[in-house]
């Protein structure tokens, strides 16, 4: 632990830019506590605070930007991709749109307070199209926060910080061992449960092939386009009569069809 | 999306895969 403190010393910036951009390039790697740490530093005199803000911003604003420029590149199919890491890819999509809908580009910085929307919303400015500049500023804002607050923290309980490093290192490499098997258990039963859910839901879907027979039957289901009115005006390509419906209001195109008839939805 | 007893399913991959298999696709009128 001490040889820790003293790498964060000596290499703090370079640490700091390291693990904040690993985390804003999608790296499920923790940027926090060092920022904390880092802030406690800071009341000590060991590290600069102007140099450890605006590395850390500009860590942020690289990794967000690549995502935006990922996003304006590949549209929606880079939103998927992203989302598959969420449970459902279909809800992840149609739940970061509508947020980026309501509030337009300044829910980009409260973005990284959102869970599932901090990773999704630079891709997302980029595929609707947000400018560089406009979107460079809303996340500079966001960065500076989220950024700002945690290094604020570890600067007014730096006593705190020091206090749980030294305590930390007094537990020795055999503490964190079992700290690393706890975790390593969390995210095995974490992943077991997304599998069976994922699972669960497949068998719920339908898939291409038995939608394209279904078609191919006198008695075809009826599409729903359920996308936002944003998603349709970007890509205005539909399934073959497929009717546009509010997904919150579905019931009026549902009104008069009969309840035998099979109805398939896509949102993404 | 549980209509009662209505079948409502939603389709696999969306729009996109549905249009990577090769599906038939047209086009929504020009919107505001």
């Amino acid at each position: 632990m001490e040889e820790m403190t003293s790498l964060l010393t000596q290499h703090g910036l370079a640490l700091v830019f390291a693990n904040v951009l690993l985390t804003q390039a999608g790296v499920p790697v923790p940027a926090i506590p060092i920022l904390i740490v880092a802030g406690a530093f800071v009341s000590q005199g060991q590290i600069a605070l102007a140099p450890l803000i605006l590395v850390s911003v500009v860590a942020s604003l690289v990794g967000d930007t690549l995502w935006y420029a990922a996003g304006r590149r590949y549209g929606y199919r880079i939103l998927r991709t992203l989302c598959r890491i969420a449970i459902e890819p279909d809800s992840c999509v149609k739940q970061t749109e509508t947020i980026f809908e309501r509030w337009g580009a300044p829910s980009l910085m409260l973005a990284k307070y959102v869970p599932g929307f901090s990773t999704v919303a630079p891709p997302l400015a980029g595929t609707m199209r947000l400018g560089l500049p406009a979107f460079l500023a809303y996340s500079a804002v966001a960065a500076l926060l989220w950024a700002g607050v945690p290094i604020a923290l570890g600067a007014v309980f730096h006593a705190e910080v020091e206090r749980a490093l030294e305590w930390l290192g007094s537990m020795g490499t055999g503490a964190v061992a079992v700290i690393a098997a706890i975790v390593l258990l969390y995210v095995g039963v974490k992943a077991v449960q997304r599998f069976m859910l994922i699972r669960f839901l497949r068998m719920a879907r339908i898939s291409v092939e038995e939608l394209r027979d279904l078609m191919r039957q006198e008695s075809k289901p009826l599409v729903l386009d359920v996308r936002s009115a944003m998603a349709r005006k970007l890509d205005p390509r539909r399934l073959p009569g497929a009717v546009a419906v509010d997904i919150n209001a579905p019931q009026a195109a549902l009104a008069a069809v009969p309840p035998d008839r099979d109805v398939v939805v896509y949102c993404s | 999306m549980d209509q009662g007893y209505r079948r409502v399913r939603p389709l696999e991959g969306g729009l996109e895969a549905w249009i990577e298999a090769g599906g038939q696709i047209e086009q929504f009128e020009v919107m505001s």
